[in-house]
């Protein structure tokens, strides 16, 4: 039996029986370690920011903005040109970027209820955006490659096992889909169609459901291993 | 206004959206790409302040009012100073002005295993081949546990020199910490004697354990809700049962092993019918994602907008 000797790997112990303990009641250890967990989170995602975005979008840029002024005189640092000789406001070091900068300052209006409903821009530039380039990709990943891939194509024609779970598919989601089409009622045609279609959707729900408790039993034997092994030493 | 203008701004922004999809000439690429990797990510940065601004708002009047559980919001408040801060000023690699790591020089060996951190940026890795110590950057010592040994310069000089390593690492670790004899079974015990508090160490001593402890207690919250969940009360909830039962039972070796034809039959189930139904839903989200999204675009939907004056 070796226990751990390391800081971290004792610390990591402790918050694992900490949160745990939630198993047995609500109690102080979990409490701490679920408040500790928040704050440590955020702290991180600020860090990663600051390095993966605010430092090579806004500091780089701007210092270099600087020094092109430094050398080059001020308009330099917002007049750049590409190689096509145009206008290239986007040019790495130019004071431009101060322009989203700006923009993304409105989120801080939040704070200012005066002026708070200038948060609506930057939501809206990103709303708008993200919004409209979604639609093509879901259109595609989610409706005109699924119906692709459910309709028969030469390859399953193969063997017969392949057609029979070929058509299987095929009928099962347009019952699924079917049983999901709520503007007209289910009777009449539809509704030996819709039945099959709840239970191919039963089906598919327990599949998700009994991948979902592995995965997290599999966690949960992570962490014991976690306990016994690198922590305890009890386990070879 | 205040409702008019953040919608026509972002159904400009939309329709560019829309051009930067089906134009494919340079110059709306160069912009949409200029737009999507730098200025929205930038605008989007921002949104940290807001988070965080609510955080720290919401702990704060926590603790103003001594509301319920008030103690612990200084658990969270002190956690994110002390994360922001190592991160910050330390880098998130220990890049960073401020020291993280901290340590003595040899620490510790252990039947051939030796620990040997010492100037973490100077260190060099290396393989137990001699040859391989012509390299001194790139090879990992490969030993039975697959436990890397990393040196820094100086100790790759003298190994260099010393074609034992096991030996020499030995004889280093032993000038500086005696070898630990564990009481119970009085062997000897590897031990660091290095001290980390770099974000990385943040990361896998606190948000890993905490984060997969969390997500691994929700197995016994499910159990119990399965459980009346998934009582047999008709035929659909009978399938749900089976179907659930059979996809757990199959990724389980010893049930595998014992029943014949059990990892078929649950490899069939998420192949067929869960491809089917998943495909169903998948469709009809899609669809339903597409006109959520117009009804955004053209003003029906202004959920967005929260409430608050016009």
């Amino acid at each position: 039996m070796h226990i751990a000797t390391d800081f971290w790997t004792w610390v990591a112990a402790l918050l694992t029986l900490a949160i745990l303990s939630f198993l047995w009641d609500d109690n102080s250890f979990y409490r701490a370690a679920e408040h500790l967990y928040i704050g440590v989170a955020n702290g991180y995602s600020i860090t990663l920011i600051w390095y993966n975005v605010v430092v090579p979008n806004m500091i780089d840029p701007l210092r270099g903005a600087a020094h092109v002024v430094s050398e080059q005189g001020f308009a330099a640092a917002f007049f750049t040109f590409n190689e096509h000789n145009v206008l290239n406001p986007y040019h790495d070091n130019n004071f431009f970027i101060i322009i989203p900068m700006m923009v993304g300052a409105l989120y801080v209006t939040r704070f200012i209820p005066s002026i708070s409903w200038m948060i609506r821009i930057p939501i809206g530039i990103t709303m708008g955006y993200y919004t409209a380039i979604s639609i093509p990709a879901s259109f595609k990943a989610s409706i005109v490659r699924q119906l692709e891939a459910s309709i028969l194509s030469r390859s399953d024609f193969d063997s017969a096992w392949v057609l029979v779970y070929g058509l299987l598919i095929f009928v099962t989601t347009v019952a699924t889909l079917i049983y999901f089409f709520f503007s007209a009622e289910h009777k009449g045609v539809l509704r030996p169609i819709s039945n099959i279609g709840i239970l191919t959707v039963m089906v598919g729900f327990g599949a998700s459901f009994g991948l979902t408790v592995m995965a997290r039993i599999s966690l949960a034997i992570g962490r014991f291993i976690f306990i016994f092994k690198d922590w305890l030493g009890m386990v070879q | 206004m205040k409702r008019r203008l953040p919608m026509a701004i972002m159904f400009l922004f939309a329709i560019w959206g829309g051009i930067s999809v089906f134009v494919g000439k340079t110059p709306v690429k160069e912009f949409d790409n200029l737009l999507r990797n730098k200025l929205l990510m930038i605008v989007g940065a921002f949104a940290i302040i807001l988070g965080l601004g609510s955080l720290i708002f919401h702990h704060t009047q926590k603790i103003k009012r001594r509301a319920r559980f008030w103690q612990y919001s200084y658990i969270t408040l002190f956690a994110l100073l002390i994360t922001s801060f190592i991160g910050l000023f330390g880098g998130v690699r220990g890049e960073g002005g401020l020291p993280t790591i901290f340590g003595g020089t040899v620490l510790g060996a252990h039947e051939g295993l030796v620990y040997a951190f010492t100037d973490i940026k100077e260190k060099a890795s290396f393989t137990a081949n001699p040859a391989q110590f012509a390299d001194p950057t790139k090879a990992v010592m490969e030993l039975p546990r697959e436990i890397p040994i990393e040196f820094n310069r100086f100790q790759a000089s003298l190994l260099r020199q010393e074609i034992e390593l096991r030996n020499t690492a030995l004889r280093l670790s032993q000038q500086v910490v005696p070898p630990m004899i564990s009481p119970v079974s009085n062997q000897e015990v590897p031990y660091k004697t290095d001290f980390k508090i770099s974000l990385q160490a943040l990361y896998e001593g606190i948000l890993v354990p905490c984060a997969s402890t969390m997500f691994a207690m929700l197995a016994f919250y499910m159990c119990s809700a399965a459980y009346r969940a998934f009582r047999m009360r008709n035929l659909h909830a009978g399938i749900l049962l089976v179907s659930s039962f059979i996809v757990m039972l199959g990724q389980i070796p010893l049930a595998t092993a014992y029943i014949p034809g059990l990892h078929e039959l649950r490899q069939w189930i998420l192949d067929v019918p869960n491809l089917a139904s998943k495909r169903g839903i998948m469709i009809g989200v899609g669809l339903g994602a597409s006109a959520t999204s117009f009804k955004i675009i053209l003003g029906i939907e202004r959920a967005w907008l929260g409430g608050g004056d016009e």
